[in-house]
């Protein structure tokens, strides 16, 4: 069975909204569906799953009901999924076994954070914090901690340096210019990120993602080609996990999760790392695109730092990665985030990406993940 | 007794609830392969290493009991650095003099190098510790720069700042000119500022420090003839509960003290007949000792559960009647 996405809708991510969520929710919901070429009833859409990490991110729960609301209350079921910084990811993932195995015929997906609705960034350190393991929350190491542990071990292991790292920001940043959604919308160079102060040794301000309100929507239906001409086909999608605590993996400067989803993305769509056009990853801290490279065969291990070196992932190379801006330069509103992912793909894939279009895109790869890597999804997209 | 190896870490600079505070994280691992996430003190910034070896032992708080990293033979350096500013004579000289004497080595940071500065440098070295004196203009933003520069540069760190340096123009309010208001304000206020601005960043790569502020209790009360020199004490104490609170996470701490009239050449410039009617109405009819507000900085500076308070001390002025 097939199954496609038929239409994406996000909000311009922003450092601090003055939008409710409940207003966010509404005007994604309202915009995907006025985003589908030939139209999609309310009454079509039968499921509705809401992603969303945390309701000290906007001060709401049960939002499922709040978008069924808005559809006119149909006979639609609908939830709430949480996996951390791949909630939306998740949402994907279920739809489309609900899709495949016929419970649902039309799924609407709705991804929203509000992060600024707490007064201070060490309150929202706090509640991302508790998505780590518990051995980790108890000794008080945020996220920016722990991937700094992977970031030391992996430095002392291949050699790589701070340097190397702030490539990735670079990157990142150049492409969010081009993206009218992106919530920092600024240049920088290897200087800036080096002058930035250290958050977590040897991670810097520059290496980290944004703290950011937004929200995305998607439509994806086991009818594709009756909603649309041009669907983005979901060839593959796969979730494994890793052990939540850095501290309990064999490998500290790999990531199973995303090695293991990747592998079996890639073998259920029958595609290897070279047939992709784009793709869209989690670059939470900018170690974890480097490593990502490597866990999903675009480099071999300790050698991912030569492709953004040497340009192979910049917009103009040859596998362009977050040609959004990713998460350092578009933002990081948690449940947002892997809809966002999935939404860029779609429309990179539909040649409607604008001034950041990669040309002639025709398959592409969506790698969402959270905590520092204990669940990820791979997804694989063609047109 | 097991012997636990650092395989990676981290030093953390963006403290995060419920804790507060900056430390660094490791991954230790003993010779059994077992793994554990730990906390390490910050006050070893900067020296750990990947393949040290140490005890991890458990450190009991609300929140949890937390396993703490603790490096085997690792030297931390037990000298403090100590930057007073106005240092050279005064209530600064006195407190250069008694920190030295606790094992600080002390950068003297005036306005110039006068005969008063040589004896105050001379009594550091006499009292077994090392003074650096730092020509520096508080109210001129880059000549702090260059001068915490220096400080760091000869001694490494900066441990307790005191924001000693001050001066008066006292005059009543319609003979105040905006240069005299300028003036006060921007050594005794803007001073502070300048100061706390440049030195926080080293403190918090140091793993914390104390910054003490040397007010008045003139802040406190007012006083005739002295608007400028009243609202930069005042201001003085604002600036002390704001960078309480901001700071603490960091381990820095930020305390005022509130002198009566201390017997040094800014309060005996007071008109003797004012002076005299002054100690008529406070209860210990005397002058503060320089020597007595320096051992009050220094316990402070030693009393790690004093933050964000303003300490009088007066020989009972804030509680005489009339108020002074």
């Amino acid at each position: 069975m097939e199954v496609g996405v038929v239409g994406a809708y996000s909000l311009k991510y922003e450092l601090r909204s003055s939008k409710e969520v409940w207003d966010m929710i509404k005007e994604v919901v309202e915009g995907v569906l006025g985003k589908v070429d030939k139209g999609i009833g309310k009454d079509e859409i039968d499921l509705v799953i809401v992603s969303n990490f945390s309701d000290r991110f906007g001060g709401l729960t049960h939002t499922a009901p709040l978008v069924v609301s808005y559809l006119g209350l149909n006979s639609t079921k609908g939830f709430r999924v949480e996996n951390a910084c791949v909630s939306g990811g998740t949402a994907l993932y279920i739809a489309w076994n609900f899709l495949r195995s016929g419970l649902a015929k039309n799924a609407l997906i709705v991804g929203f954070e509000k992060m600024s609705y707490l007064p201070s960034s060490m309150e929202v350190n706090e509640v991302l914090m508790q998505a780590g393991h518990p051995e980790e929350v108890l000794v008080g190491s945020p996220f920016v901690s722990l991937y700094a542990l992977i970031a030391t071990a992996y430095m002392s292991r291949y050699g790589a340096r701070e340097e190397d790292l702030a490539l990735v920001a670079v990157k990142n940043h150049e492409n969010g210019l081009r993206n009218p959604l992106a919530a920092m919308q600024k240049k920088i160079s290897v200087e800036d990120v080096m002058k930035s102060p250290y958050v977590s040794w040897p991670l810097k301000l520059y290496d980290s993602s944004l703290i950011t309100d937004g929200a995305a929507a998607m439509i994806v239906s086991s009818e594709p080609r009756r909603y649309t001409d041009t669907p983005v086909m979901l060839r593959s999608i796969a979730m494994y996990h890793d052990h939540p605590g850095v501290s309990q993996r064999e490998d500290l400067t790999a990531l199973r999760a995303v090695r293991k989803a990747g592998e079996e993305a890639y073998r259920s769509a029958g595609i290897t790392p070279k047939d992709v056009d784009v793709m869209e990853v989690h670059d939470a801290f900018t170690i974890a695109e480097i490593i990502i490279y490597e866990m999903l065969g675009l480099a071999e291990r300790g050698r991912g730092v030569e492709l953004v070196r040497e340009g192979v992932t910049a917009f103009h190379g040859e596998i362009p990665v977050n040609p959004s801006g990713g998460l350092k330069s578009k933002g990081h509103p948690i449940g947002a985030t892997g809809v966002g992912m999935v939404a860029e793909i779609y429309w990179q894939l539909r040649g409607e990406a604008g001034e950041r279009q990669v040309p002639g895109a025709e398959v592409g790869l969506v790698e969402n993940h959270g905590g520092t890597g204990a669940t990820s999804v791979v997804a694989v997209f063609s047109r | 007794m097991v012997v636990w190896k650092l395989i990676t870490y981290t030093e953390l600079y963006t403290p995060v609830l419920p804790y507060k505070s900056t430390y660094a994280i490791g991954v230790v691992e003993n010779e059994e392969g077992v793994r554990r996430i730990v906390r390490v003190d910050r006050k070893f910034f900067g020296k750990l290493k990947i393949g040290m070896v140490g005890d991890v032992v458990e450190s009991w708080s609300v929140f949890g009991t937390i396993p703490v990293f603790m490096p085997a033979g690792v030297e931390v350096s037990e000298r403090r650095v100590a930057l007073v500013t106005g240092g050279a004579r005064g209530i600064g000289a006195a407190i250069s003099l008694e920190l030295a004497r606790s094992g600080y080595l002390i950068a003297v940071a005036d306005i110039s190098r006068d005969a008063e500065a040589e004896k105050t440098i001379k009594a550091i070295s006499d009292a077994g510790s090392k003074a650096l004196f730092v020509e520096m203009d508080v109210s001129k933003y880059e000549s702090v720069e260059e001068g915490v520069k220096k400080v760091v540069g000869e001694f490494g760190r900066v441990d307790v700042l005191v924001n000693n340096a001050g001066i008066t123009k006292d005059a009543y309010l319609q003979r105040i000119s905006p240069d005299m208001w300028d003036a006060v304000i921007r050594v005794n206020l803007t001073g502070a500022y300048n100061c706390s601005r440049v030195v926080t960043p080293y403190m918090i790569r140091g793993g914390g420090g104390v910054i003490v502020n040397v007010s008045s209790i003139v802040g406190l009360l007012g006083n005739l003839g002295q608007a400028n020199y009243a609202a930069s004490k005042s201001g003085l104490i604002g600036l002390t509960y704001t960078l309480a609170k901001e700071l603490a996470p960091y381990g820095i701490r930020v305390v005022a003290i509130a002198p009566g009239f201390v017997k040094t050449r800014m309060a005996l410039a007071v008109p003797t007949p004012i002076l005299r009617d002054y100690l008529r109405r406070i209860p210990i009819p005397r002058l503060v000792e320089p020597e007595e507000v320096a051992r009050l900085v220094r316990h402070i500076v030693e009393n790690e559960a004093l933050n964000g308070v303003v300490i009088p001390i007066d020989l009972g002025t804030t509680i005489s009647s009339p108020k002074a």
